[in-house]
């Protein structure tokens, strides 16, 4: 009995001898909903974006913003962040981190700078949003403000996930993606961009472009079109987004405005293969898709068996259109951002050991041929056309 | 077994020797002896009176007042005994006074229950049951009439079972009446019903049913031995009787289950568990028992079993609210800020900011008070009741959050828990809860989730090494038992409920032919 009451108060007070160890009172803490990353002569500037708890009572006329930005250069990252104690007195809880904006200087300056302290910090999530600031600096991005939402970090992070499904232009980035591709021989990230759109007084943000890296820097960017096509030949299976194609009746005099027909895509899957042949390197690349008819520009009636078919060339076209534009920029950047030195490690490693030398170069002159198949699945409740009373 | 080993001794209650005494020949020895007995007992009622025409014999009623059923005494025994004594007397032979006791039993009394009673102990006990005993003059013996009659409670649905399906019957306080209610729903001589007598003062009647060749015979004797190894000088609810029937005491876990329902412990009878109910009590005491039968209902069987199942989950669930739902929001908002979602954490942070205890010491008080206006509540009179939990719930919480000293989301998470852990039906499986709450809460303030993993593993060991008379305590789960899990974690469908659960040395597993032949294609 002595003994085992003995036993239970040495086990109990091992529990208690550790005290609370890692205890960070909710009150104590304030949440970075996003932080950026930026150069300024030779420090590095580090940002963040951090929400600040609601007021318990709604006090009358307290209409001041929720969010607040702090800024604090360093001689490291790490140690810029760790600076902001100096002027805020509480701990920035950094799991909660949603976005993370790398400016436009930093990237093309060299992003070695900054790709540690993604990897190694274990407070940061790694699947955060990443973005890169056109032209401007991420603690200009987050003093914009984006209602109805409260945090332009969240914000953003709200704005490329949607648009994806509805317009299918970018694609989100997340931190571990970036990394991967970093490390990764035969492939170049990417990171969706991020501007201020000035109109009068107003600056809201926007999403344009997308950031092209090679060896460890921005050395472009893909505009919409090039963006669209790069989503095509994303190794997953990619689904939504609507695009525009010309409409098959033929009477071509009248322009853009009549002729407009909108297709949703539904999915749509890229395959590529490495062809190598003495010399030359081919990728063949297969984009099987399947869409719906969304909306028409002029009441003549698309349903008939032969006009699909119609429909479905030129949007085949249309999407072969984009493709090329995007391998066209691509190989113009010497960046091989569609993987295509992975997939030729992948299918020909012993080709590979002798291309990776001289990778960049090589990836500038590899033909590649385009093949899509688009289907149109349904046209949704109207089946003809729109018909006026006349 | 230790219980045993104490109680053998001496088992039987130990009255003062005189009483143990026979009756003497002599009426007037036998009613000093009892006089001096009963003396200062204003409730008894001992009635002389003579007996005969042409011999008279003296005799005399006892009976304690408020026991019996005065009108029946009256018409059945005493009425006889005065008038009807012509009928013997034309008979042939003259009465003999050896003789007369029989002749009285035989011929007079016209009374259901009459049995012949030898000492002043056993006359002592009748009387204190309700019996009324009569003693003739020079005979050693008396007649104990069964004429026992009290104010009770009438059959109510129990407040603390209620169900919405099924039976709404429940027990009260007399044993009679409670056994009759099982013997309504079992009709059969395999139900037995053996009666026992604890308590030295308070000599209580104890009945221990089981269904002869279903419940394991061993597990009836092993029940029987510990009950009769029990001294103690009363024994006022099955309470009193759980823990002599426990193998560990120094645990939070109840061994044993309670209810208050006849159909409830017909559906126990049926898969071989023992039923031990005590005069007095309208709860009945059931072995042997494991912890997941704490969340199952009896109604979850007169549901079809699609509803019952889901219910069933939803307790399962509950269980864990209940158990672990404020220790995990400690945890969460003082070590593990990652797992939330940035904008429930904001309003967390919102609501807490300017509370001025740590999320810790938040919890455990208004986990207290919680428990405080639980316990408050119960013992209020009815009257002023419902008062003061509007004060407890409405005032207090409501002012507290206004005041800031506590955040609105510890009142949720408070509410929520104490609402969960009303959900498993049995009592003693909720207060297990409630006590290991605190306990995790604790642990979860100290070490975040890895306290409350600790805290969960240590009351799982605790768990494993316990056992309910021979029955281990986490069964089926722990062992596993893959055919019985399936009406544990789900409710089976009473087609494929063709076995009964497993108990050691059953004898006959089957309770009904095979699914197939009952299905009629």
């Amino acid at each position: 009995m002595h003994r085992r009451l003995i036993v239970t108060i040495i086990l109990l007070s091992s529990l208690i001898i550790s005290g609370c160890y890692n205890r960070l009172e909710v009150d104590e803490t304030v949440i970075v909903v996003g932080y950026g990353v930026d150069i300024k002569g030779e420090q590095k500037v580090f940002s963040a974006q951090l929400a600040l708890p609601e007021p318990r009572m709604q006090q009358a006329g307290s209409n001041g913003s929720l969010s607040m930005i702090v800024t604090e250069p360093g001689q490291g990252f790490a140690e810029a962040a760790r600076r902001v104690f100096l002027t805020l007195p509480r701990t920035p809880v950094w799991s909660m981190t949603d976005t993370m904006i790398m400016s436009e200087k930093l990237a093309r300056e060299d992003i070695g700078l900054v790709v540690d302290f993604l990897a190694r910090n274990r407070f940061l999530r790694n699947n955060l949003f990443l973005f890169l600031s056109k032209g401007t600096s991420p603690e200009e991005i987050y003093r914009i403000e984006v209602p109805p939402e409260n945090y332009s970090a969240l914000a953003l992070e709200k704005m490329i996930k949607a648009q994806e499904k509805q317009i299918g232009i970018y694609i989100p980035v997340k931190q571990k993606d970036f990394l991967y591709k970093s490390a990764t021989a035969g492939i170049e990230p990417v990171i969706p961009q991020v501007i201020i759109e000035k109109s009068g007084e107003q600056k809201r943000l926007k999403l344009e472009g997308t950031a092209v890296f090679r060896d460890q820097s921005m050395v472009g960017s893909l505009n919409e079109q090039e963006s669209r096509g790069f989503r095509y030949l994303s190794p997953q299976m990619i689904s939504g987004g609507l695009f525009i194609i010309e409409s098959p009746t033929g009477n071509t005099d009248k322009g853009i405005l009549q002729n407009a027909v909108t297709l949703e895509l539904i999915r749509s899957r890229a395959q590529v293969e490495s062809v190598l042949e003495g010399n030359k390197i081919k990728m063949n690349i297969k984009i099987e898709a399947e869409g719906n008819f969304y909306e028409q520009s002029n009441p003549t009636d698309l349903s008939s068996q032969a006009m699909i078919k119609n429909l479905e060339i030129a949007a085949n076209k249309t999407i072969k259109r984009d493709i090329q534009k995007c391998i066209d920029k691509a190989q113009l950047l010497k960046s091989d951002i569609l993987g295509w030195g992975l997939n030729i490690s992948r299918y020909c490693p012993q080709e590979w050991e002798q291309l990776k030398n001289n990778w960049p170069q090589d990836f500038a002159r590899v033909e590649s041929e385009i093949s899509v198949d688009f289907k149109i699945r349904r046209s949704y409740l109207l089946e003809q056309a729109f018909k006026f009373n006349n | 077994m230790r219980y045993l080993n104490k109680g053998k001794a001496d088992t039987k209650p130990q009255l003062p020797n005189r009483v143990s005494a026979a009756l003497s020949v002599n009426i007037q020895e036998n009613i000093e002896q009892l006089r001096a007995l009963l003396n200062a007992c204003s409730d008894v009622v001992i009635r002389e009176f003579t007996f005969g025409r042409q011999q008279e014999t003296r005799c005399v009623l006892l009976y304690f007042d408020g026991l019996v059923d005065r009108t029946e005494i009256e018409e059945n025994l005493l009425k006889p005994m005065l008038l009807e004594i012509n009928m013997l007397e034309k008979e042939s032979h003259p009465l003999e006074q050896k003789a007369l006791l029989q002749q009285i039993q035989e011929h007079i009394l016209s009374l259901a229950e009459v049995k012949p009673v030898s000492t002043l102990e056993e006359i002592c006990h009748h009387i204190c049951s309700g019996d009324t005993v009569l003693l003739v003059d020079g005979n050693q013996k008396g007649l104990a009439a069964g004429t026992r009659s009290w104010h009770t409670r009438a059959i109510q649905t129990p407040e603390n079972e209620s169900t919405i399906q099924g039976p709404k019957e429940g027990f009260n306080e007399t044993l009679r009446l409670n056994t009759a209610l099982l013997r309504r729903r079992l009709k059969s001589t395999q139900l037995k019903i053996e009666s026992l007598l604890i308590g030295r003062i308070s000599q209580t009647d104890t009945a221990v049913c089981y269904l002869e060749d279903i419940a394991p015979a061993g597990l009836v004797d092993e029940v029987k031995d510990r009950l009769s190894g029990i001294d103690i000088d009363g024994v006022l609810d099955t309470g009193y009787l759980e823990e002599f029937l426990e193998n560990t005491k120094w645990t939070i876990f109840s061994q044993v289950e309670y209810t208050e329902k006849p159909d409830r412990v017909c559906g126990h009878l049926l898969e071989g568990r023992v039923c031990i109910m005590v005069d007095g009590s309208p709860m009945a005491l059931i072995v042997p028992t494991s912890f997941p039968q704490f969340l199952i209902t009896g109604e979850d069987y007169y549901q079809r079993f699609v509803p019952a199942s889901l219910f069933r989950i939803m307790r399962f669930i509950a269980f864990f609210i209940a158990l672990l739902l404020p220790s995990l929001y400690v945890a969460i908002i003082s070590y593990h800020q990652e797992v939330v979602p940035s904008s429930l954490y904001l309003t967390i942070a919102s609501s807490r900011e300017g509370v001025p205890f740590p999320a810790f010491v938040e919890a455990l008080i208004m986990e207290s008070v919680f428990e405080l206006l639980r316990e408050a509540g119960l013992r209020l009179p009815r009257a002023i009741g419902p008062a003061v939990s509007i004060v407890g719930a409405l005032i207090i919480g409501d002012a507290a959050v206004k005041a800031g000293l506590v955040s609105t989301p510890m009142v949720v998470v408070v509410a929520f828990t104490g609402i969960a852990s009303f959900i498993s039906p049995a009592y003693n499986a909720g207060t297990i809860i409630r006590i290991a709450r605190f306990g995790i809460l604790f642990a979860s303030g100290l070490l975040g989730f890895f306290g409350i993993l600790i805290s969960l593993l240590m009351m799982l060991i605790r768990m494993a090494s316990l056992s309910s008379l021979g029955q281990p305590y986490l069964s089926p789960v722990a062992p596993f038992d893959r055919a019985q899990i399936s009406d544990i974690l789900l409710r089976r469908p009473w087609t494929m409920n063709t076995n009964r659960p497993y108990m050691d040395r059953m004898q006959n597993r089957s309770r009904q032919k095979k699914a197939s032949n009952n299905n009629g294609g």
